[in-house]
């Protein structure tokens, strides 16, 4: 009963959001939960990898910023007329520019991770930060799409009729998003895929000595945790309605991985809580002071150590 | 009967260190074989280059006739290959069913499979149990389980016998006799009671080398392999 009581309640209170927040005057906090929502899917993404197949990636704000320039890019040539590379038009729907971002996104973490999965440990973490550092460097030096300045564009891509002007649509559109893909994670960590994934996180040596290719798993779920946050980058850059290099710094990659690990890894909901825990901790603290890192650090490290497992996890709780 | 896994040749070097000394092996159909010899003879890098774990220097393997040479692990496993560990590899996080269904995914079979191959090593009643609470004996009666789930027609065996009480010790010679004609088995055992009672056929491996092979009795009363491995009872 606990189990499905607590995620009821976070539903039903993000349901209630918009209204609690217009109620209490403070309608920037429907733009502050939609971001936390996002990089909750974000972090969610990199749990596939990282909670289910025990792959520590440092390189999933290369994902994520592909799959926000992909929504620039294309948003960008649909207002221009210019077709991409004279062959493909651009378009404003955002059904359309999502699947694209997971695509485009989905292709990055197959090349990448063809490549760092050749690798493990201390190494696979080294490459996928210096693929995610390429490719940072890469849109960092794309003068067409703004450089360093990044690409702003006037409105969020189009859904049905919706009002997409509106924080609380958007918010709604965001949550839809995130509640479709946690659904997926479920899917995955309950199949025979997220069987074998666990059991090669727990010992690999075991999975290939019953004949399982633990390369080709490992690299399906590199692709799903790159499809997801892809996902997320396309959702963000609706939200901004701008795009930078800023998204695929390293840093985006850390802060990730400490939402998974304040969440709990390995769960479903855990990354999302996690998200929430330190956006909020950030959005708190940097009210009271500016040296809020100063804070926030120390406080991070005690909450790791108050909840082991994850604040998921509170209770022997594994949602 | 005929031979089912050749081993041809095979050498093995670790630098400057031979651990497999041009091994000639037959391993037939339904027979248990035993593999002896002391500490660091080479017998567990033996497993590990029949699995695909190591690729030897130099000689070849073959199953039922097929050179095994550039198969990955996962296809000597899909042809018939199975092996447990001196130390069991289990998934700890897993019950003891989980870690049996892991296998039998990993070959395309349904889940349902997984109760007979607990009851045939022995534990049936320990199926929802975490393997983290697991004894050692419990966990390597699981590895059996796992790797009767590869449906192997080839098992090798890694010191089954390994860290386990008399009464543990009895309970796995039992199981392993329970299996005894269904599939081949390679018994690589220091426990001499569990390789007398359980061997057709003893090859004894020293320094890597094969120097002898027989019946049990053959090998009781080979002189060199007393002097080498199971001494000559004078002292």
């Amino acid at each position: 009963m606990r189990k499905i009581l607590f995620p009821i309640l976070g539903l039903a209170l993000l349901l209630a959001w918009p209204f609690v927040a217009e109620k209490i005057g403070s309608p920037a906090l429907i733009t502050l939960f939609t971001r936390m929502m996002i990089l909750g899917l974000a972090a969610s993404a990199l749990n596939i990898a990282l909670g289910f197949g025990g792959l520590v990636s440092l390189g999933h704000a290369a994902f994520y910023g592909i799959g926000a320039y992909a929504i620039g890019i294309s948003t960008t040539h649909a207002i221009s007329g210019e077709p991409f590379l004279g062959l493909v038009s651009g378009s404003n729907l955002l059904i359309v520019n999502v699947l694209v971002a997971v695509v485009v996104s989905g292709m990055a973490a197959a090349i990448i991770g063809a490549l760092a999965l050749r690798t493990s440990g201390i190494q696979f973490i080294m490459i996928t930060l210096a693929f995610a550092q390429m490719v940072f460097f890469l849109f960092l030096a794309l003068k067409a799409y703004g450089g360093d300045d990044g690409l702003t564009f006037r409105r969020r891509n189009a859904l049905f009729d919706l009002n997409m002007r509106d924080d609380a649509t958007f918010f709604y559109v965001t949550l839809g998003f995130l509640l479709v893909w946690l659904g997926i994670c479920a899917r995955v960590l309950h199949s025979r895929f997220g069987l074998l994934l666990g059991g090669i996180r727990q010992n690999e040596r075991r999975m290939q000595a019953i004949g399982v290719n633990t390369f080709r798993l490992k690299w399906f779920a590199f692709i799903i945790s790159g499809m997801g946050a892809g996902l997320a980058g396309a959702l963000m850059a609706n939200l901004g309605r701008f795009v930078s290099p800023d998204l695929m710094h390293w840093t985006t990659s850390g802060e990730l991985l400490i939402m998974c690990v304040l969440g709990g890894s390995g769960t479903i909901l855990g990354p999302v809580l996690g998200a929430f825990a330190l956006i909020g901790l950030e959005a708190t603290l940097n009210t009271w002071t500016e040296h809020w890192q100063a804070i926030l650090g120390p406080l991070l490290v005690l909450m790791v150590l108050a909840f082991r497992g994850g604040l998921a996890r509170i209770g022997g709780r594994k949602p | 009967m005929s031979a089912l896994l050749v081993i041809d040749d095979l050498t093995k070097n670790f630098g400057g260190l031979r651990v497999t000394d041009h091994v000639c092996l037959d391993l037939r159909a339904g027979e248990v074989h035993a593999l002896i010899g002391p500490n660091g003879a080479g017998k567990t890098t033996l497993i590990s280059q029949i699995m695909g774990e190591l690729a030897p220097d130099s000689g070849a393997i073959h199953l039922d006739g097929v050179p095994l040479g550039s198969l990955s692990q996962a296809a000597r496993v899909k042809r018939g290959l199975a092996r447990t560990f001196q130390v069991p590899q289990v998934l700890g996080e897993y019950t003891a069913r989980d870690n049996v269904v892991a296998a039998l995914y990993a070959r395309g079979a349904s889940a349902n499979e997984a109760d007979q191959h607990l009851a045939r090593a022995a534990m049936s009643a320990r199926a929802d149990v975490r393997v983290s609470d697991l004894s050692h004996g419990e966990r390597k009666q699981l590895e059996l389980a796992i790797a009767l789930a590869t449906r192997p027609r080839m098992l090798l065996l890694d010191e089954p016998m390994a860290g386990l009480g008399p009464v543990e010790s009895t309970q796995m010679i039992s199981i392993l006799q329970g299996l005894r004609g269904e599939m081949a088995m390679l018994l690589v055992e220091h426990d001499m009671k569990a390789v007398f009672a359980l061997a057709d056929r003893i090859s004894v491996l020293v320094y890597g080398a094969i120097i002898a092979s027989g019946t049990p009795q053959e090998i009781q009363n080979d002189p060199r392999v007393r002097e080498a491995y199971l001494g000559t009872g004078e002292d």
